[in-house]
């Protein structure tokens, strides 16, 4: 590939990076404080194309044919605009990870008397470890519906670098008595209390069951990783 | 993507321009005409998980290449000597333990480790230092501390054995290089003075340009490979071995390599393999940054095709061993 044609791919790559920067598309693939890294990266790339091209030399550099395989993200990002990951990856990464995610130094009791937001995989994690912050309190968890024979799923994915390193996070959910189980991949914010004795110990394989008082269906978060 | 258009009416007859830009341009109807059947779950996290590791590597790719870039423009082959113990067996060590001050991802360690040869580092301590970067740098440090609840022994066990593997490889091509023709060094390429004029702007550029764009396609390709493992190997198959050690042991190595995962995330994934005991986890932090499918495909633009070829499965072999050996006294 000529000078030329590698300063349009470049270009082509750089606008990419620059449009998932600088959109709210970056919570799809990468974590937060990747945004502005890939904001100026993509005007580093295209920068660098321009200069590349309306620089003097003529020289005729070819390079390795590999650089033809730089359009292939930059089709994949315009032509199949990839959705965030959502229950096919959860119900292949199922939820056998316990308190991998509970960095907080101390764990303080939780007020009682209100509803406590929490995050999915907290709660996993506090189930597992730390039980007794969950006993009698209410907490409201924000994540996408997920199925299977026995019922339905809070779940969250948490990713640490990028969308390829996803963990899963899944709390079952148990009633409100006689409404309808909501849609797979639905977004849903329920209010309930931790069912005493589900998901404790590390490696728990059965998810915590949450006593649900309330679902209320919700649109998909802008970030959807934890 | 009209930033795409405007480089490219300098040379109007230019085919292969064009053919960039009708494959971009092509993309268009691609999508009108296959748009609902693009739609299968799988393919759609293949893609996700594709354009996520993308993604994620280009601040660093770019990153490393501006380091590079700085390194061919401003240091010095006279700074480089002063700075390294003249003897390449004492200067790999020191490589191996400034590998802590480069706190990024495996793909920046790649362009900086060209740059750091072509100013006449050694090529062992090069090499010694593209190993030790992504493996022993505070972040990592930190990541796994975190994913393991502060459990020394394995943020100690993976620091140690990451910075063996490194020093370990580095003195196999100090020590054998001379006398074993068949082992072959990297292919360092000099930077021809593409820009005209040899000022510093123009070593930056040129040296910038050099390394972006065949190491970012190398990326891609790795980058596709991975994702594939990622989506069709699901951990619970790798956790169907997780009874015999040595089998676990090598499976830990060979899903390290092939799911290329970056070094500040994996702790986080070796942690919820807890079917595993803790040496095959710990092989399984110590292989991933020093090789993946990733950074092979990455070497094997920027050093040549026949050096990785026997570097890879070099790298391999040796960081599953020292860190199963080190699995074996630590934990």
């Amino acid at each position: 590939m000529n000078r030329n044609a590698q300063a349009v791919v470049l270009a082509a790559i750089g606008a990419v990076a620059l449009r998932v920067g600088a959109t709210d598309e970056y919570a799809r693939y990468v974590n937060d404080w990747m945004k502005w890294p890939l904001v100026v990266s993509g005007v580093a790339m295209v920068a660098l194309a321009f200069l590349a091209v309306f620089s003097r030399s003529h020289d005729d550099d070819q390079a390795s044919p590999a650089v033809w395989a730089l359009l292939l993200p930059v089709v994949v990002a315009f032509v199949v605009q990839p959705p965030a990951l959502g229950a096919y990856v959860a119900e292949r990464r199922a939820n056998d990870v316990a308190a991998v995610r509970l960095d907080k130094a101390a764990v303080a009791p939780l007020p009682t008397g209100e509803v406590n937001d929490m995050l999915v995989s907290e709660f996993v994690a506090y189930a597992s470890v730390y039980p007794e912050v969950l006993t009698d309190r209410q907490v409201r968890l924000v994540g996408f519906v997920t199925r299977d024979d026995e019922g339905w799923y809070v779940t969250r994915l948490s990713i640490s670098c990028c969308a390829a390193d996803a963990l899963a996070f899944r709390v079952r959910a148990a009633g409100p008595d006689g409404s309808e189980v909501p849609a797979e991949e639905q977004w849903v914010e329920v209010v309930g209390t931790w069912v005493s004795g589900t998901g404790e110990g590390i490696g728990a394989t059965d998810a915590p069951v949450l006593e649900v008082a309330e679902v209320v269906p919700t649109a998909a978060p802008k970030r959807p990783y934890e | 993507m009209s930033t795409t258009r405007s480089p490219t009416t300098r040379s109007g007859g230019d085919l292969q321009v064009w053919l960039v830009l009708g494959l971009l341009v092509a993309a268009v109807p691609v999508q009108r005409l296959l748009g609902d059947r693009l739609e299968g779950a799988a393919f759609q996290t293949w893609a996700t998980v594709f354009l996520a590791i993308v993604v994620q590597s280009i601040p660093f790719l770019v990153l490393g290449v501006v380091l590079s870039g700085l390194i061919s423009a401003l240091l010095s082959e006279r700074v480089v000597a002063r700075v390294l113990p003249r003897n390449p067996a004492l200067a790999v060590p020191v490589a191996g333990v400034a590998g802590i001050g480069l706190p990024t991802c495996e793909c920046a360690a790649v362009p900086v480790a060209s740059g750091l040869a072509r100013r006449g580092v050694p090529a062992p301590v090069a090499l010694t230092f593209l190993l030790a970067a992504p493996a022993i740098n505070p972040a990592v440090i930190i990541s796994t501390a975190v994913a393991f609840q502060g459990r020394t022994d394995m943020v100690v066990g993976r620091f140690v054995a990451s910075l063996l593997v490194a020093v370990v490889i580095g003195w196999i091509y100090v020590g054998v290089a001379g006398r074993v023709p068949a082992l072959r060094l990297p292919r360092i390429t000099e930077i021809r003075h593409a820009h005209g004029r040899d000022t510093r702007w123009g070593r930056f550029v040129g040296a910038a340009w050099h390394d972006l764009l065949p190491a970012g396609g190398f990326l891609v390709i790795g980058g596709m490979v991975a994702a594939t493992v990622n989506v069709l190997v699901p951990v619970s198959i790798v956790e169907s071995v997780a009874g015999q050690w040595l089998v676990a042991i090598v499976v830990l190595a060979a899903f390290a390599f092939l799911v290329a995962l970056c070094s500040e995330a994996d702790a986080f994934v070796a942690a919820s393999l807890t079917s595993f005991s803790d040496t095959a986890k710990l092989v399984f932090l110590v292989v991933g940054p020093v090789m993946d499918i990733k950074l092979a495909a990455m070497e094997a633009g920027q050093f040549g095709r026949s050096f990785a070829a026997q570097f890879v499965p070099l790298v391999l072999v040796v960081a599953t061993v020292i860190a199963a050996l080190v699995g074996w006294v630590l934990l």
